[in-house]
């Protein structure tokens, strides 16, 4: 598991910030809400398995500034094959998410495995990750 | 996750376009097993259909559907470990049956097992989308379960995302051959019935060659729509004025050999109208299936 976690541990951080980068990959790779929102579900059913293995209760998976991009486009190039018809080619994905074809196609894997091929999201559990991200926006912009 | 030394790799049952089958045996139990083996993609990366067909089959636990035991992965392939079940019904149809067509019972009985696993389906959120004889498999003891889910997806949440190029031609229906992307629950049902028909006479219901023949097969029997019988259909995309208008047969005369309570089951699933389709669950609770529903 950690080996899984580390594979989206890059040595620099991407110089893109992530908000160009959600940007980005919605231009290029279009996908509706729910692929998206879906990746805050993943992203937590991930933290939750991998920080209650580790031994001395210490988390193992932490988001941060040198993981979130691979996670992001791997999350993505997921979500939108489990969830949509309308999905593009791994090479494309990993062209918008600026790193090489195999290496997507590795961390595909690696998020695949994290989540245990659990992608299934209930609308309810949804609905609880869209209304916190909602009530999130409007704290910071209001 | 286990590891495919486990197995012992037997013959090739199958291959499709992105996985191969074969039978396989655990050595440590003995038992039979049936690997589906998937290869990685160096442009497409992990099959969508072996993406779904994992996440959906995981929660979906239930005796007629097929079991998916584990998933194996090793360098550029992931294995799929289901249990093993005897033939598919397009195999079981031509060896035991007359011609193809099964008896009676059988077909009662298999038409409800398939009913019960399209119910467990639906009521997880999850459209099956490609059932047909093919992908239904059956064991020596005569259970039947749902297959291949690799066109499978979650429903619930409304989007346009829905493509109409699913469900093998000769089972999809009406409403996704005239273009139809908000399609539910009652693109399984249709299926179901052609499949039902399809048992009793060892012949398949509608065996189109192209998507305007499939609908004229169907409109010959069933009539053609207009819209005072489907108000919503001529705002389909692929619907015209000019189809041949015929009038709904009999079906009391195109099947003379199968009893009034079954035939008007079969008639409530075959219905062109989505939303006047029988649900599986109503279908389970009809009066042709009363000896199995003795117990609620």
């Amino acid at each position: 598991m950690h080996n899984n976690i580390l594979s989206f541990h890059g040595r620099n951080v991407p110089a893109i910030s992530l908000d160009a980068y959600f940007a980005r990959i919605l231009k290029y790779c279009p996908a509706t809400n729910e692929v998206f929102l879906s990746l805050l579900v993943y992203f937590d059913r991930i933290a939750q398995r991998a920080n209650s293995l580790s031994p001395q209760n210490e988390p193992i998976f932490i988001l941060d500034s040198y993981n979130i991009h691979r996670l992001v486009i791997a999350g993505v190039t997921v979500a939108s094959k489990f969830f949509s018809d309308i999905f593009y080619k791994n090479s494309r994905y990993a062209k918008v998410g600026g790193l090489p074809l195999d290496e997507l196609n590795h961390l595909e894997l690696q998020f695949l495995l994290l989540n245990d091929f659990e992608l299934a999201i209930s609308v309810q559990e949804l609905k609880q990750y869209g209304d916190l991200l909602v009530k999130h926006y409007n704290s910071q912009h209001s | 996750m286990g590891s495919t030394a486990q197995f012992q790799q037997l013959e090739k049952l199958g291959e499709g376009t992105y996985a191969t089958v074969y039978k396989g045996r655990n050595r440590a139990t003995g038992e039979l097993v049936a690997l589906k083996e998937i290869n990685l993609d160096a442009e497409e990366g992990t099959p969508s259909t072996a993406i779904r067909e994992i996440s959906l089959m995981k929660e979906l636990k239930h005796e007629n559907i097929v079991a998916l035991y584990d998933v194996i992965h090793t360098d550029n392939k992931l294995n799929l470990v289901f249990e093993h079940m005897d033939r598919d019904l397009k195999k079981y149809m031509d060896a035991n049956g007359n011609n193809g067509a099964l008896d009676y019972n059988t077909t009662k009985s298999f038409m409800y097992q398939l009913l019960r696993g399209i119910k467990f389906c639906h009521d997880n959120r999850v459209l099956h989308r490609d059932l047909k004889p093919q992908n239904l498999l059956i064991d020596s003891k005569g259970r039947l379960k749902l297959a291949d889910f690799g066109l499978a997806r979650a429903f619930g949440i409304p989007v346009n995302t829905f493509s109409n190029e699913v469900v093998t031609l000769w089972y999809r229906a009406p409403d996704v051959l005239l273009g139809s992307r908000t399609y539910s629950t009652s693109i399984d049902m249709w299926s179901a019935g052609c499949i039902m028909a399809e048992m009793f006479t060892g012949k398949p219901l509608f065996p189109g060659a192209n998507n305007e023949d499939q609908l004229q097969l169907i409109f010959k029997l069933l009539g053609t729509p207009d819209e005072r019988t489907w108000p919503q259909v001529v705002d389909l995309p692929n619907w015209h004025t000019n189809f041949a208008h015929y009038q709904a047969q009999d079906l009391r005369t195109v099947f003379p050999n199968i009893d009034l309570v079954c035939l008007y089951l079969l008639s409530m699933i075959l219905q062109l109208r989505p939303d006047q389709r029988i649900s599986a669950r109503a279908a389970l609770a009809h009066e042709w299936f009363k000896e199995f529903n003795q117990d609620i």
